[in-house]
C-alpha cells in the first residue's frame, strides 16, 4: 500500500443507522475522541465551523465534512455509508448517504496529509469513482479504493 | 478557448481541489484547453507563470477567498465566480464565458 508512511488512519462503517447529520457528528467526534484523546468539544467545533462557512454536501449523494483540529496529530478519515440518506442542504438539494469525513491537525507540518486529502477531494469527482463507491459492498475493497483514491501523483 | 483558472477555498482542504478536477473535466468535454493552480492549505501547486497568463484567453477565478499573487494578473480577462459554482456546474460556466469572449 503506498501511503503507510503517511500515516492516515481510516475506519469504515458500511451501514451507519444515523438520522441526521448532527448525530453523525456526535458519533464521529466519540469515535475520534476516544482514539486519539482529543477534546470532544475541539473536533466538533473544527467540522462545524466548515459546515458554517458552505455545504460539504457536493451532490449525487456524496459529502465531504472536514476540518482542522486542534491537538490531532495525525490525519484520519472516516468513511460512512448511511441506512436512511440524510438532509446535508447540498448543492443539488439531495440528501447525502456517502459520507467521507475528512480530519487534518491543525498545528504543524501536515502538507503530506492534506496533499493525500486534496487528492482523495479531486478524485471524489471523477464519475467513475463515484461508481464505484456507489457499487463497493465489501469493506477491504472499500478501503482499497480509498488508498487508490488517496494515492499521490507520480 | 484558452483558460486559466485558480481554485481556492475557505478551508483549502477539499473544495478546492475538487473544483480543479470539475473544471478539467468540463474544459476536456467541450474542448478548451485549461491550466489550473490551486491555492490550498498545502499552499500554491501547478503555479501560473507569466507564458501561462500570456497563452490564456480568460482567467476563471473560483475562489471563496481573496488569492495570492493577484498582482500577475493585472492584464488578463478574468471572470470570478464562487468555487461551488466550478464543482456544481462547470459546463454551463465554461460555455457561458466561451460565448461571451467569442460574442
Amino acid at each position: 500500500m503506498p501511503n503507510e508512511e503517511f500515516d492516515l488512519h481510516v475506519e469504515l462503517d458500511l451501514a451507519n443507522d444515523s438520522r441526521n447529520k448532527l448525530a453523525l457528528f456526535e458519533e464521529i467526534v466519540k469515535k475520534l475522541s476516544f482514539r486519539t484523546g482529543v477534546k470532544p468539544e475541539k473536533i466538533m467545533e473544527a467540522m462545524k465551523i466548515r459546515e458554517a462557512m458552505s455545504t460539504t454536501g457536493f451532490g449525487n449523494g456524496l459529502a465531504i465534512p472536514h476540518g482542522e483540529v486542534e491537538d490531532l496529530d495525525s490525519a484520519h478519515l472516516f468513511f460512512f455509508r448511511l441506512l436512511h440518506p440524510v438532509e446535508w442542504d447540498s448543492m443539488d438539494d439531495d440528501p447525502a448517504h456517502q459520507i467521507f469525513v475528512i480530519l487534518v491537525p491543525k498545528e504543524g507540518d501536515s502538507t503530506i496529509h492534506l496533499k493525500l486529502l486534496s487528492r482523495l477531494a479531486y478524485n471524489l469527482m471523477d464519475k467513475e469513482y463515484q461508481r464505484q463507491i456507489n457499487e463497493v459492498q465489501d469493506k477491504e475493497k472499500m478501503r482499497e479504493l480509498i488508498m487508490e483514491m488517496t494515492k499521490l501523483a507520480e | 478557448m484558452k483558460i486559466i483558472a485558480i481554485t481556492a477555498c475557505a478551508t483549502g482542504v477539499a473544495h478546492t481541489y475538487m473544483a480543479k478536477k470539475g473544471l478539467e473535466d468540463a474544459a476536456k468535454k467541450l474542448g478548451h484547453e485549461i491550466k489550473i493552480e490551486t491555492q490550498g492549505a498545502a499552499g500554491i501547486e501547478n503555479e501560473l507563470t507569466a507564458e501561462d497568463i500570456e497563452w490564456a484567453d480568460i482567467l476563471v477565478l473560483a475562489v471563496d477567498v481573496e488569492i495570492a499573487k493577484r498582482h500577475r494578473f493585472h492584464s488578463i480577462k478574468k471572470v470570478e465566480v464562487p468555487v461551488t459554482m466550478a464543482i456544481k456546474s462547470p459546463e454551463p460556466l465554461l460555455k457561458k464565458i466561451s460565448a461571451k469572449l467569442n460574442g
